[in-house]
């Protein structure tokens, strides 16, 4: 079992109060929602920041808006796999959807719900074992993106064999 | 101050530290690599404790780590520049290992040695042994003294990479040596400052260098004058008020001497009306 300084920087689902659990919630819906709310013109102005400015949308301020509920997300995700694993829920999930799609609703359901599995799993996983959750979703949510990764590549290379004697 | 036996192995060691440092540096400043010195540092972590779980010395696991984590990332990236989210996912994965190898081998040795993790996090420049002073110094050298052989070539591979290799400069291999040689002074760096604060030495005094001049030669020679008297700050604040852990002195140093080039160049650049941007 880790101490605290280590369960602060690696995460433990160990604890948790109910009154946390309602904050918790409330803030995550609260960044959920501004995402959803703000989804279409953010899309917009991170695919082609010149254009969306051009069309009327405050780039600035959506930039800044999205800090935000970036800093609310990692604050969020700290809580779970620790100050320092956050990069395993927040970007490697994201990543391995874009590696698989590039449909921007397919691939925020895709991120959800890899992000989710991950998150499910390792709690089960460190349920049943000693070792710490922080480790079981981060090893699973990276193995989930070399799976992907590995799964393109070789599929390139076939098409690449098929394209090639024409 | 240099009565103290444990002062002056501190400030030997974080000389040398600090030149391998800022000569690094420089290069991953300049290669915009500094997110693989970030995960470097974050495998070193991995590598020591994996090396305290399986009974040996963790010295050994750090280095091996660090050189082997550098040339995987090296390998993996395109072009030997690897991307962000390779590098992130990789390190983040690797922390997690990390953090299995902290929880097993704290449980294992319940007697005494809970500390460990947070040694390897955050540096123990003033325990070290004269054995360690002897082998940094060494290391050091090594490190700088690769780093200086492969510098005129890896200048070029780094400012322009596809003239570079028209040339008939191997930009690959130069690109996962260089790596190797951050892996290095990474191990190297963990020890004084620790894993999570390396980055600091690694990038504020070249980063000074970087705003301060564009020459490489005096980039070089800065950025490595920078580490070293941002270690002996450091080191100097620490002994003297013994409540400030010597690593996030010596960060804080550092990190100071690139805010104040940064405002300095920004008020240079303001004052003299010569349009200098960036």
């Amino acid at each position: 079992m880790l101490n605290g300084l280590d369960s602060l920087l690696f995460g433990t689902f160990l604890g948790i109060t109910s009154r946390q659990v309602t904050v918790l919630l409330v803030v995550a819906t609260a960044a959920v929602l501004l995402v959803v709310v703000a989804a279409r013109p953010l899309f917009f102005s991170s695919v082609d920041a010149e254009v969306a400015r051009a069309g009327g949308v405050p780039v600035g301020l959506l930039g800044f808006a999205f800090l935000l509920v970036l800093g609310l997300s990692v604050a969020e995700t700290s809580q779970i796999t620790g100050a320092l694993l956050v990069f395993a829920l927040l970007v490697t999930p994201a990543a391995t959807a874009h590696q698989l799609t590039s449909r921007p609703g397919l691939g925020i359901a895709l991120s959800v719900g890899i992000a989710l599995a991950v998150t499910w799993l390792g709690l089960a996983l460190a349920y049943f074992s000693l070792y710490p959750v922080g480790f079981y979703v981060t090893s699973l949510s990276f193995a989930v993106y070399v799976v992907v990764r590995l799964i393109r590549v070789a599929r390139r290379r076939t098409t690449a064999f098929v394209a090639e004697p024409a | 101050m240099f009565a103290q036996e444990f002062m002056r192995n501190a400030l030997v060691t974080g000389t040398f530290v600090g030149l391998a440092c800022g000569l690094v540096g420089y290069f991953v400043v300049l290669r915009a690599q500094v997110f693989a010195g970030d995960a470097l540092s974050h495998i070193a972590f991995t590598g020591a404790l994996g090396a305290a779980v399986i009974g040996l010395d963790i010295r050994t696991g750090l280095f091996a780590a660090t050189i082997l984590g550098g040339v995987t990332l090296g390998a993996l990236g395109e072009r030997a520049r690897a991307d962000d989210v390779v590098i992130g996912s990789f390190f983040a994965w690797t922390l997690g290992l990390g953090v299995l190898f902290l929880s097993i081998f704290t449980t294992k040795s319940s007697a005494g040695n809970g500390t460990a993790g947070v040694r390897v996090l955050f540096g123990s420049i003033f325990g070290l042994s004269t054995t360690d002073v002897r082998v940094s110094v060494v290391l050091a050298l090594v490190a700088c003294a690769l780093l200086l052989a492969i510098a005129r070539p890896l200048l070029f591979a780094s400012l322009d990479t596809a003239v570079a290799a028209a040339q008939g400069v191997p930009v690959r291999a130069l690109g996962v040596g260089f790596l190797a040689i951050v892996g290095l002074v990474a191990a190297q760096a963990t020890q004084a400052v620790g894993a999570l604060l390396l980055l600091g030495l690694l990038a504020a005094p070249a980063g000074a260098a970087h705003r301060l001049t564009t020459s490489p030669f005096r980039g070089l020679l800065l950025s490595a004058a920078l580490a070293v008297g941002s270690v002996w700050a450091g080191l100097t604040l620490s002994y003297a008020f013994p409540t400030l852990p010597p690593s996030s002195m010596i960060v804080a140093a550092a990190v100071g001497a690139y805010l104040l080039a940064e405002v300095l160049t920004s008020g240079l650049g303001r004052s003299g009306a010569a349009g200098r941007t960036g």
